[in-house]
């Protein structure tokens, strides 16, 4: 766990963090007006109803970057746990440091999906109402018509997009530095990597994802 | 030993994974069902405030019916309890039906009393004590909405807190059955 502790990791994730709220901050400013409240519920809610809404969201709004720190550590130490157990069980070396290390450079593959969102928020979309905010850009669900798809499918099918592969790949080319390094008398390919990513951090994947469609279940 | 670690690993998330599946599968399966079994009234019988049992095919076939599933506690529920007192007169053309899964009849009596729901003309208060309503219409949001016209068909459903105004449009005066 040095990483995180030495100057070097935690730049890394402070940067990680303001990155990621900038563009959070971003699409705030520019799409979540009072309006986009009253167009998403006024449907269905008394405008009286709304107000509050619109009310709380202004005295909470703070909580969502208040916990983007907790969440991308929760997230990091996900994918570096996970890691280090599929390196375990193939018997090379790695510490769990430097997976965590790998796991936060890594997880800078999504702060390209979220500059790639804001980009398709303002150039190619039309936003109304908070659900035309809530889209994975370049996603298999993107390709589907979203009101024809059962709600227990949205979260699994938006999982499937590009830049959650591009995660895989450069996990796995991270991986390849980490392991050849700790293990001079084995070396591995970036093949043998890119395997060991997916059935180690796919486990984690597929676990959270069962996870989250059961209390999506469960819950409605 | 690490082997042993390895495969005792592989066996315990095959465990959660195998749970979690089958536990989706069926309840997706079940929801899927409940989603087709309310489109017509399901026969299915709540508790009265007074402990009996009622049916909620027994109610008048020629009044649309007004399933309200509600919690005390809530406050969309409260909220939109009090625009139903409020509106009283203009819910006499149907047959409204507020059931909770609430086991306190105290607080059930108070919350229709504090929102004046008795000044409604045709109106039943059930309990729900062995929790059927989520079997039965596949989910539980507090509050939804259901409503019933000709035939039994469910006409519309609201999942969480709804306009009055858009219960009362489905509910037109002296609808013909």
């Amino acid at each position: 766990m040095n990483f995180i502790y030495n100057r070097y990791g935690f730049t890394t994730f402070s940067l990680l963090v303001l990155i990621t709220a900038l563009l959070a901050l971003t699409i705030q400013i520019l799409f979540v007006s009072e309006a986009i409240y009253y167009q998403s519920f006024g449907t269905q809610l008394d405008i009286v109803r709304i107000n509050k809404i619109v009310d709380s969201a202004n005295k909470y709004k703070w909580l969502s970057y208040a916990v983007l720190p907790v969440l991308i550590l929760i997230r990091v130490f996900y994918t570096s746990i996970f890691l280090f157990i599929g390196i375990f069980f193939t018997e090379l070396k790695a510490e769990f440091g430097k997976l965590f290390k790998i796991a936060l450079l890594a997880d800078f593959v999504y702060v390209l999906a979220g500059l790639v969102k804001l980009v398709i928020l303002i150039f190619f979309r039309e936003v109304n109402t908070l659900q035309d905010l809530q889209f994975q850009p370049l996603s298999v669900m993107e390709l589907l018509n979203a009101k024809s798809i059962d709600p227990l499918f949205v979260y699994p099918l938006s999982l499937l997009n590009v830049f959650e592969l591009g995660y895989f790949l450069v996990l796995a080319w991270l991986l390849v530095g980490v392991i050849n390094e700790a293990n001079e008398e084995r070396t591995l390919r970036f093949g043998q990597s890119l395997k060991l990513v997916t059935t180690s951090y796919g486990s984690g994947l597929l676990l959270w994802v069962l996870v989250i469609m059961f209390i999506t279940l469960n819950l409605s | 030993m690490r082997r042993i670690i390895k495969y005792l690993f592989i066996l315990s998330i095959g465990f959660v994974v195998g749970y979690l599946l089958v536990h989706i599968i069926s309840r997706y399966s079940e929801k899927k069902d409940a989603e087709n079994r309310i489109q017509t009234l399901p026969d299915v019988a709540f508790n009265s405030l007074a402990g009996l049992p009622v049916n909620l095919k027994s109610f008048d076939q020629s009044k649309p019916l007004v399933l309200v599933y509600f919690h005390p506690e809530c406050e969309h529920c409260q909220y939109e309890a009090q625009e139903i007192g409020q509106n009283a007169a203009t819910f006499s053309n149907c047959q409204l039906v507020m059931i909770t899964h609430d086991d306190s009849l105290q607080r059930v009596k108070s919350f229709c009393e504090t929102n004046h729901l008795w000044e409604v003309d045709n109106i039943e208060v059930l309990i729900d004590a062995a929790n059927q309503f989520k079997t039965v219409f596949g989910k539980a949001v507090i509050p939804s909405v259901y409503i019933y016209g000709t035939y039994r068909k469910l006409k519309k459903q609201y999942l969480g807190e709804t306009r009055i105004d858009l219960v009362l449009a489905e509910i037109p005066a002296n609808e013909k059955q």
